[in-house]
C-alpha cells in the first residue's frame, strides 16, 4: 500500500473540496462544464501542492496523464459526433428515426426501446458515450424534448456499461482485484438484475411519468428479466464481452414483440406528432438499411477485431505514452505507467468509427445518395458541438488524475470505508459512482477504487467478490450523472451549457438505483454471508 | 456572444493541446520514445490550433 496523507477530518474535507466545487458550480450555480472543470482543476492543483505534498513534477505528470486520457476519450466523441452529423446531413438519421419510431409505436415503447434496450446494445459494441451520442438525437427526432432525450439515454444505458465496450470495465475490476472471472462475472450479473429492471422503470418514468410506470410495468418486468438472465448466461458461458450486446438486442426484440401484441398499451389521450417527421418525407426514400449501414459496419468491424488471429496481428498497432513513477512529500507513491491510455488501432472505437464512416460514405456515393458539402457542414457542426465538451472533459479528467496521484482520492475512499463500518456495503456502490463521476469512465473508477474496496471488504470480514462486483455496478450506474457523459448528451442534442438541467434530471434516478445496489450488497454481505 | 464564447473555448482547447507535448517532452521517462510520442502530441496540438482558428 502506498503511504500518503494522514486520514483526519480536516484532510478528508480538503480532499473532498474539489468535488464539492465541481458539484456546487455545475448544479447550484449552473456554470457550464468547461468553466466549472477549470475552477475545480485549479483548486485541486492548489490543494495538492500546498496540503498534500505534490511538487511541480507530480502535477505535470498527473495533468499530462489527464490529457492522455482525454485524447483517448475525445477521439471517440469527435468521431462519433462527426459520423452522426454526416448522417444527419445525408438524411440517414431521419430514416433511422422513422423506422425505429415506427417499430415502437407510442412514446413509452419508443423510450424503452431506444433508451433502455438499444442504448444497451450500443454500449456493448462501442461504449465511451457513443450510446448517448446515438440515442439522444434519435429521441429528439421522435419528438422528445432535448432534456428528456439526454436524461433517458443517460439513465437507460447505465446498466450496460460494466459489460459494455466489449467488457472493458468488467476486465478492469477482474484484473485489479485478481478475482477469477467465473466467480465475479456471475455474481456481478446476479447483482445487476435489480438495477436492470429498475432502470427500465426509471426510463418509463422519465418519458411518460407515473402513467408510464403503470402501463409499462408488465413489459419492463418481462424484458428486464430476460435481459438479466442473458447477462448471467453470457458470464456463465465465459463470454462477458458480449454480456451487454446480446441482452441489449434481446431487449429490443422483446419490447418490439410486446408492442406488437399490445402488452405495452397505448395511451388514451392523443400523443404529440413526431417532430420534423412526416409520413411522406423526402428522406423516406432512403432505406433504413442504407441509413443504418455505418452502424452495421461498426458492429461487423467490432466483431472482426475480436477474432483471435486479427487481434494478434494488430496487437502491436497501439499508441500510448509512458509516464515515470512519482511520489508526494507525504510518501504517497504512484507507479510508472507504460503506454498509458493506450489506443489500439482495432480495439478502440475511434478508428472503427472512422473506418465505418469512410466505407459508408463510399457506399452512399455509389448509391447516388451523397450530398455535396456534407463533409464540410458536418465538420463545422462537430466543431461547434465538441469544443466546449472537449475543454470540459480535459479539465475534469486532469482534476481527477491530480487528485489520484496526490493521494487525495485514496484518502477520500479510505475515509468513507472507515466512517461507514458495517454500513460499508450500503455505501460501497457510491464509491464506484464517485470514480465514474470524476473520470467519466467505469473502467477508471474500477482501477482507482477496486483495490481499496477489496481491502476494505477483507478488513471488515465481508465477501470481497460482492464488494468488488458492487464497485463496478456503482461505477456503471454512475455513468448517468458523470459530467463527461452528460456533456456528450448535451452537446449532441444542442444543450451545451445546460448540463445542470440534465444532471438534475438524472441524479435522483441514479441515487435510487445505486441505493438498491447498496441494499443488495448489504443483504449479500450480512444476511446471505457471501 | 455565443461566437465569442466559442472562440475563448477554442483558444482554451488549443492552449491545453499545445501545453501537452511541451509538458510531456519535459517529463517523459528514460527509455520511452519521446520523439515519436511528442510528435503525435504535436499533431494533436496542431489539430487544436486548426480547430481553434477554424
Amino acid at each position: 500500500m502506498p503511504g500518503g496523507p494522514v486520514l483526519t477530518p480536516l484532510n478528508w474535507l480538503l480532499a473532498l473540496l474539489p468535488i464539492l466545487v465541481l458539484i456546487l458550480t455545475i448544479i447550484a450555480l449552473r456554470w457550464s462544464a468547461p468553466r466549472a472543470g477549470a475552477l475545480a482543476w485549479l483548486v485541486t492543483v492548489f490543494l495538492a501542492w500546498t496540503v498534500f505534498g505534490a511538487d511541480a513534477h507530480l502535477l505535470a505528470v498527473a495533468s499530462s496523464k489527464g490529457l492522455s486520457l482525454t485524447l483517448f476519450v475525445l477521439s471517440i466523441i469527435w468521431t462519433a459526433v462527426f459520423l452522426y452529423n454526416l448522417l444527419e446531413r445525408l438524411g440517414a438519421i431521419e430514416a433511422i428515426g422513422r423506422q425505429i419510431i415506427g417499430l415502437a409505436g407510442n412514446r413509452l415503447n419508443q423510450g424503452l426501446l431506444l433508451s433502455w434496450a438499444f442504448s444497451g446494445f450500443m454500449q456493448g459494441i462501442a461504449g465511451f458515450g457513443v450510446p448517448v451520442a446515438v440515442v439522444a438525437p434519435l429521441m429528439v427526432m421522435a419528438g422528445f424534448t432535448p432534456v428528456v432525450a439526454a436524461a433517458s439515454a443517460l439513465v437507460g444505458h447505465a446498466w450496460a456499461v460494466s459489460f459494455g465496450s466489449m467488457g472493458s470495465s468488467y476486465y478492469s475490476i477482474q484484473l485489479v482485484t485478481k478475482i477469477p472471472g467465473e466467480e465475479i462475472g456471475p455474481r456481478m450479473a446476479l447483482l445487476f438484475a435489480l438495477p436492470i429492471v429498475a432502470s427500465g422503470f426509471a426510463v418509463a418514468h422519465i418519458v411518460s411519468g407515473t402513467e408510464g410506470l403503470r402501463r409499462g410495468a408488465g413489459a419492463i418486468l418481462v424484458a428486464g428479466l430476460l435481459m438479466s438472465l442473458l447477462v448471467w448466461l453470457m458470464t456463465r458461458l465465459g463470454a462477458p464481452q458480449i454480456a451487454s450486446v446480446v441482452p441489449g438486442l434481446a431487449g429490443c426484440g422483446a419490447i418490439w414483440a410486446m408492442a406488437r401484441v399490445g402488452a405495452l398499451r397505448r395511451v388514451a389521450r392523443p400523443e404529440p406528432p413526431v417532430a420534423g417527421l412526416s409520413p411522406s418525407g423526402a428522406s423516406g426514400r432512403l432505406s433504413f438499411h442504407l441509413a443504418f449501414l455505418p452502424y452495421y459496419l461498426l458492429v461487423a468491424l467490432t466483431v472482426i477485431s475480436q477474432i483471435g488471429p486479427v487481434k494478434e496481428a494488430t496487437r502491436g498497432l497501439a499508441w500510448g505514452l509512458d509516464y515515470p513513477a512519482v511520489a508526494t512529500s507525504l510518501g504517497f507513491q504512484v507507479e510508472a505507467e507504460r503506454a498509458y491510455a493506450k489506443i489500439r488501432l482495432l480495439n478502440h472505437p475511434a478508428p472503427l468509427l472512422l473506418l465505418s464512416t469512410f466505407i459508408a460514405a463510399a457506399v452512399f456515393v455509389l448509391a447516388g445518395r451523397w450530398k455535396k458539402g456534407a463533409v464540410q457542414a458536418a465538420l463545422a457542426s462537430t466543431y461547434r458541438q465538441c469544443v466546449p465538451t472537449s475543454v470540459g472533459i480535459a479539465t475534469m479528467v486532469m482534476m481527477a488524475l491530480v487528485m489520484t496521484d496526490a493521494g487525495m482520492t485514496s484518502l477520500l475512499a479510505g475515509g468513507i470505508a472507515k466512517g461507514a463500518g458495517p454500513a460499508f456495503p450500503l455505501l460501497s456502490p457510491y464509491v464506484g459512482v464517485l470514480g465514474t463521476f470524476m473520470t467519466g469512465s467505469n473502467t477508471n473508477s474500477n482501477v482507482m477504487f477496486g483495490p481499496l474496496q477489496l481491502e476494505t471488504a477483507r478488513s471488515l470480514g465481508i465477501g470481497a467478490t460482492t464488494i468488488a462486483a458492487v464497485q463496478s455496478i456503482g461505477g456503471s450506474l454512475g455513468s448517468a450523472i458523470a459530467p463527461a457523459k452528460v456533456l456528450i448528451g448535451t452537446a449532441i442534442v444542442g444543450l451545451s451549457g445546460r448540463e445542470s438541467d440534465v444532471i438534475r434530471r438524472t441524479l435522483v434516478y441514479c441515487l435510487i438505483l445505486v441505493l438498491l445496489v447498496g441494499i443488495e450488497a448489504w443483504v449479500f454481505s450480512y444476511v446471505i454471508g457471501r | 456572444m455565443r461566437r465569442r464564447r466559442l472562440l475563448f473555448q477554442g483558444l482554451a482547447f488549443w492552449l491545453l493541446a499545445a501545453a501537452f507535448p511541451v509538458v510531456y517532452l519535459g517529463i517523459a521517462p528514460p527509455g520511452s520514445d519521446p520523439l515519436m510520442w511528442g510528435g503525435l502530441a504535436l499533431l494533436f496540438s496542431g489539430a487544436g490550433l486548426a480547430l481553434a482558428t477554424y
